[in-house]
């Protein structure tokens, strides 16, 4: 899954720098593609949401918890690109800015839902919430146990999460992703995981250190 | 202790999933290093990590997108196109700010939800130009060096209808800066900085008097997160 870092071996500096520049091809190709739709050019909108729906689509998914709504609100950041394209003056990546257009869509979303029915996918979260961490202890093992503690996390630690571990985002990209300052990045992380090994100390489950 | 007031062994443990990412250089990369070599559960506490990521990955991974989703958007696409007035409110501007152009389509929805959907709208606006507008002339965002600025903290919340350069200017002449926020109802957590002491409380009294803001409530102390 990993689209960027095609290496394994996250220490080796040449392996590294090998695969920055391709990241930065990548970003020179997403930069192209927005360029082309400023113009008008659909086929490069629809390129550009093959591209990068996927991602968006989980990243609203996971905040939201409803892959209903991340279906609409995913539409509606690929919309604002289209309308907005022109204005994009490449201070970010192209990613940074899907993703910080999709965080304020969800958070807009779901401030105007009120009655909406959870999917199963967030019934199935609200499940495991509700057991008690020695039940979940029992009933899991220790890798279910820890997707267990990652889905319980607070929307707003589960997001810096998501960003750092699944979509790769440095410090400062989920710093303007979320519009908040990155000493609160490493706090959230740091806070996050806390409670993730809370979650596993309480189930019974040695971790280690921290 | 760190002038953060974390331990070092807490300092770590907030630098380690960064350290993994290849996210850290400088200082930063040394004092992980370091505890490294000198720590030998550092290895487990790195396997903690790969297997949170490993869980994350998965979680996500199982998460599928409608197979149909690009039909669906070339329809709203086409919708979008077909639809050239809602095009024309969107491309009003005062500026080259990307949100701004945004701001009249956002404001439509009016009356009902006006007011309760604006302060988000507005909330969403501000974080957009704090991101594209930084070291332009647009609003400035505390913590990209680290920790907040000294000074009074405040609660505020911007009129729906304030453009994002009146909002600029207010922040900017009261010397103030936004340190946290959009919190629930678009409420931003401000400091306005104490370095001028003197004119500290008429910054203040500006800022609350200014046509783009809507309410300033000081917080209390120990009230900031």
């Amino acid at each position: 899954m990993n689209l960027f870092d095609p290496s394994s071996d996250r220490g080796n500096a040449s392996k590294r720098v090998e695969t920055n520049v391709k990241q930065d091809a990548y970003h020179d190709e997403d930069y192209d593609l927005v360029r082309r739709i400023a113009g008008g050019d659909r086929a490069a909108m629809r390129d550009l949401f093959t591209r990068h729906h996927g991602r968006v689509f989980r990243f609203i998914a996971r905040q939201a918890g409803s892959q209903t709504l991340a279906d609409d609100v995913a539409n509606e950041v690929f919309i604002e690109v289209w309308r907005a394209a022109s204005s994009f003056e490449g201070r970010s990546k192209v990613t940074t800015w899907l993703f910080s257009i999709a965080r304020f869509k969800t958070l807009s979303a779901l401030r105007k839902r009120t009655t909406e029915t959870l999917d199963d996918g967030a019934s199935e979260r609200i499940e495991d919430d509700a057991d008690t961490p020695e039940v979940s202890a029992q009933k899991t093992s220790k890798a279910n146990a820890l997707r267990t503690a990652v889905n319980s996390l607070q929307e707003e630690h589960r997001t810096v999460i998501d960003l750092i571990y699944y979509h790769e985002k440095p410090v400062r990209e989920v710093a303007q992703i979320l519009a908040i300052p990155e000493a609160t990045v490493k706090t959230r992380m740091f806070y996050a995981r806390r409670k993730i090994g809370e979650f596993l100390n309480d189930a019974g489950i040695d971790r280690g250190w921290p | 202790m760190s002038d953060n007031g974390m331990s070092r062994r807490d300092e770590v443990e907030m630098l380690l999933p960064f350290y993994e990412s290849g996210d850290l250089d400088g200082e930063e990369l040394a004092i992980v290093e370091e505890w490294l070599a000198d720590n030998p559960e550092g290895q487990a506490a790195l396997e903690a990590i790969q297997a949170e990521r490993a869980t994350v990955e998965a979680a996500n991974d199982n998460i599928v997108p409608p197979v149909d989703a690009l039909k669906r958007f070339e329809q709203a696409l086409d919708q979008e196109i077909a639809a050239p007035q809602m095009a024309v409110k969107a491309s009003v501007s005062t500026s080259g700010n990307w949100l701004e152009r945004l701001l009249p389509a956002w404001l439509i929805p009016a009356p009902a939800t006006a007011m309760a959907l604006s302060a988000l709208l507005v909330a969403a606006l501000v974080g957009q130009t704090v991101y594209y507008s930084n070291g332009t002339g647009g609003i400035e965002l505390a913590g990209e060096q680290g920790a907040a600025p000294e000074g009074t903290r405040l609660i505020i919340v911007f009129k729906p209808d304030a453009a994002m350069g009146a909002i600029s200017a207010a922040l900017k002449q009261a010397d103030a800066i936004i340190v946290s926020g959009p919190k629930a109802a678009g409420l931003y957590e401000v400091v306005v900085r104490d370095r001028e002491a003197e004119t500290l409380q008429s910054r203040i009294d500006a800022l609350t008097k200014d046509a783009s803001v809507q309410l300033v409530q000081p917080m209390k102390q120990g009230e900031a997160q």
